[in-house]
């Protein structure tokens, strides 16, 4: 596992005893890298440090752009009002295929001289929003152009078009961004798509996914934050009311460009990888997402007004962790119903899944069991507590890595059941074109990497559960955490429940 | 530019590297390689936004640690901020290891001089002073650990450890005013 992470030496090394002296802090630092590097890593450092420049360019490209098209936008709202009904209602509607100046505007524009001046000002909006993604992604400089594109058929217009969500609670809906991914909408929603590479989300929760290297740059702006995907599957939740944002990484990474005061002037660039999961609260003001409830197609950071505390709710209702935002971005991940064979291990490793050893699968009673995506790279942590919060009786999992001598709070509260439950690593990205290769098998018993031995706690009375540190080093993996409520028939494969509202188990 | 940029960031990330863990080493909880990481990748996203304000007639090393600087100061604040436990160099300490890596760099601006410096050094010190500073440093292991095996106290070790970095700061510089590149 090639996370880089180590510790560096604290205090320890420098004497603390010791008055403070420069030159023994510019050695300490010398020596440290003189021991660490290797050219290989350096390298990898280096290009790391290139492939953010580069983003970063991109992301100020795009707000910079996107902010060119809002002053145009705030424009040609101006001009509209002063004869016509909103422009948002029109623009809902219009088709960028149709000449400007088509009959639906007719109610809008009166006058002939107003609509050639409408006209100009909405074309001239449109090239700058589909010219400026265009040029953002150098890839899509060798696609088909717009135009071409719109000539090609009804399906694509539709597709490069304006498009206005509006769902009530507990819809669902799957947008497609040509072939170039999907949102999917989850209810109450208000959402404009604003063609393939740009949407506006008032409220409601997404989740993009976005499966062609050439929809990269993909842009969603809310009230407190524009979200900019690098690739390739990320959520967006604004709360209603509050407009509290909510952004969070499934897998590849984002830029997001959190307004500092409202006037975009304190503009601050945020990059969230894999595993991050932030909550942006008033005005530029960043806290972490501890954890979120997540299925295949949905996700909600808002569990704790959801989860029900009688019989069919999840039986993991929160996990947290004593690490500050500084510390941590990452967010932990809770599956309800969820785990089964090549169910996801970690929020941070998108492809490591849970397996049974060998044929006979997965320890049964397992199967269907909440559980929590923890962070793979806080498997070395030592100041780290975990705390899971239950909702009713439960049987509380622990997996641990089977290199792993058991820690002593383990010992202490879990027991060791003597069952199995196998890691298949996946091959993940250390940098761009450059990825850790493990094959990967589909179902148990092929493939699987790391033996992990299941350790279990009965929890009788609802409340939180401590966890403490992974004892492991750089050849061991982060821990596994799952339940089952107890008065579960048999702890055999008993029927999934529906979940929270709005999240389905995940594989469906 | 963007090239010529490419090779001032690998030629140059082993050093700033160095200079972010010299200010990060006095915090008094562990310090991750992350964010020495995330604090060299800012300060070259920084630089490269501001390369029109770089002088090129100062070392390009300096002018990088002091934008770094910057970047760590306010990292300080607001990871104090956030746990008052965690404590940082003042401004002034981290000026002054600036000051002090600005001789180890000076020569022809190159950090791999002084890298190869360090390594004939690390040949002229004494076999056990070695041992710890492998021990430590290549190693990873603590203090305590490292005193066990020498049947030391942990607090001897810290000393030697002392006395050997001096010594081999005196050798880099001695080596690099010589004009001799070592191995």
């Amino acid at each position: 596992m090639s996370d880089h992470r180590r510790d560096i030496e604290p205090d320890e090394v420098l004497d603390p005893a010791e008055p403070f002296d420069a030159r023994q802090a510019a050695m300490h630092g010398l020596l440290h890298v003189f021991y660490a590097g290797s050219p290989t890593e350096e390298k990898d450092r280096a290009d790391r440090i290139l492939e953010v420049i580069s983003r970063h360019e991109r992301a100020a490209l795009a707000d910079a752009l996107a902010r060119q098209a809002e002053s145009l936008r705030a424009e040609l709202e101006h001009r509209a009002a002063q004869h016509a009904p909103p422009l948002e209602r029109d623009l809902g509607r219009w088709d960028p295929a149709r000449p400007a100046g088509h009959d639906q505007f007719r109610t809008a524009v009166s006058s002939p001289r107003q609509r050639r001046h409408f006209a100009f000002v909405v074309t001239a909006l449109v090239l700058l929003v589909v010219g400026a993604f265009a040029w953002q992604n150098p890839l899509r400089r060798n696609r088909p152009s717009p135009p071409a594109r719109s000539a090609q058929g009804p399906e694509t217009q539709r597709e490069r078009g304006f498009q206005h969500v509006r769902l009530a609670s507990g819809q669902m809906r799957e947008l497609a961004l040509g072939d170039l991914g999907s949102i999917m909408v989850q209810g109450p929603a208000d959402l404009d798509l604003l063609g393939t590479s740009r949407a506006r989300l008032r409220q409601g929760r997404i989740r993009v996914r976005i499966t062609s290297e050439t929809g990269r740059g993909f842009m969603v702006q809310t009230p407190r934050a524009d979200v900019i995907d690098l690739g390739t599957e990320f959520g967006v939740e604004v709360a209603p009311g509050s407009d509290d944002t909510g952004v969070v990484v499934f897998e590849g990474a984002v830029d997001m460009a959190v307004d500092g005061d409202g006037s975009r002037a304190g503009l601050q660039v945020e990059h969230l990888s894999e595993g991050d999961g932030v909550v942006i609260r008033g005005a530029g003001q960043l806290d972490r997402l501890m954890s979120i409830v997540t299925g295949t197609t949905d996700w909600t950071y808002q569990q704790t007004s959801e989860a029900s505390a009688h019989g069919a709710g999840p039986i993991i209702a929160d996990v947290r962790d004593n690490l500050s935002v500084s510390q941590s971005k990452k967010a932990y991940q809770i599956v309800p119903g969820g785990l089964r064979e090549d169910a996801r291990c970690y929020a941070d490793r998108p492809r490591h899944e849970w397996n049974g050893l060998d044929e006979n699968g997965m320890p049964e009673r397992l199967i269907g069991a909440d559980y929590v995506r923890t962070f793979e790279s806080t498997r070395s942590r030592k100041d780290i507590r975990i705390y899971v919060r239950l909702a009713r009786p439960a049987r509380l999992f622990v997996f641990l890595d089977r290199r792993i001598d058991p820690p002593r709070w383990l010992r202490r509260d879990f027991r060791e059941t003597g069952e199995r439950i196998g890691l298949d690593k996946g091959p993940y990205r250390i940098r761009k074109n450059v990825h850790a290769t493990f094959e990967r098998g589909i179902g148990a018993g092929i493939s699987v990497d790391h033996i992990f031995s299941v350790w279990e706690r009965l929890v009788e009375q609802p409340g939180e559960v401590e966890l403490g540190p992974n004892p492991g080093g750089s050849g061991s993996a982060m821990y596994g955490i799952a339940a089952v409520a107890l008065d579960r028939p048999g702890g055999g494969r008993a029927t999934v429940a529906p979940g929270v509202s709005g999240t389905r188990p995940a594989g469906e | 530019m963007e090239k010529s940029f490419e090779v001032l960031v690998r030629e140059y990330e082993p050093a700033l590297r160095a200079f972010v863990i010299a200010c990060l080493c006095r915090r008094y909880d562990v310090v991750d390689e992350t964010t020495a990481s995330d604090l060299v990748q800012e300060t070259f996203v920084a630089a490269w936004r501001e390369f029109d304000r770089y002088d090129n007639s100062r070392p390009f090393a300096a002018w990088l640690r002091g934008i770094a600087r910057n970047k760590i100061l306010m990292h300080a604040r607001s990871a104090a901020t956030a746990d008052q436990h965690v404590r940082f160099l003042s401004p002034e300490a981290v000026e002054a290891i600036s000051d002090s890596f600005a001789p180890l760099t000076r020569r022809g601006d190159t950090f791999s001089e002084c890298l190869s410096a360090l390594r004939t050094c690390l040949a002229v010190l004494s076999g056990t002073d070695r041992r710890i500073i492998e021990d430590a440093y290549g190693r990873r292991q603590s203090c305590p650990t490292i005193a066990d095996q020498l049947g030391q106290s942990a607090d001897a070790v810290r000393k030697r450890l002392q006395r050997a970095r001096l010594q081999l700061r005196e050798c880099i510089l001695a080596k690099l005013r010589m004009g001799e590149p070592g191995v």
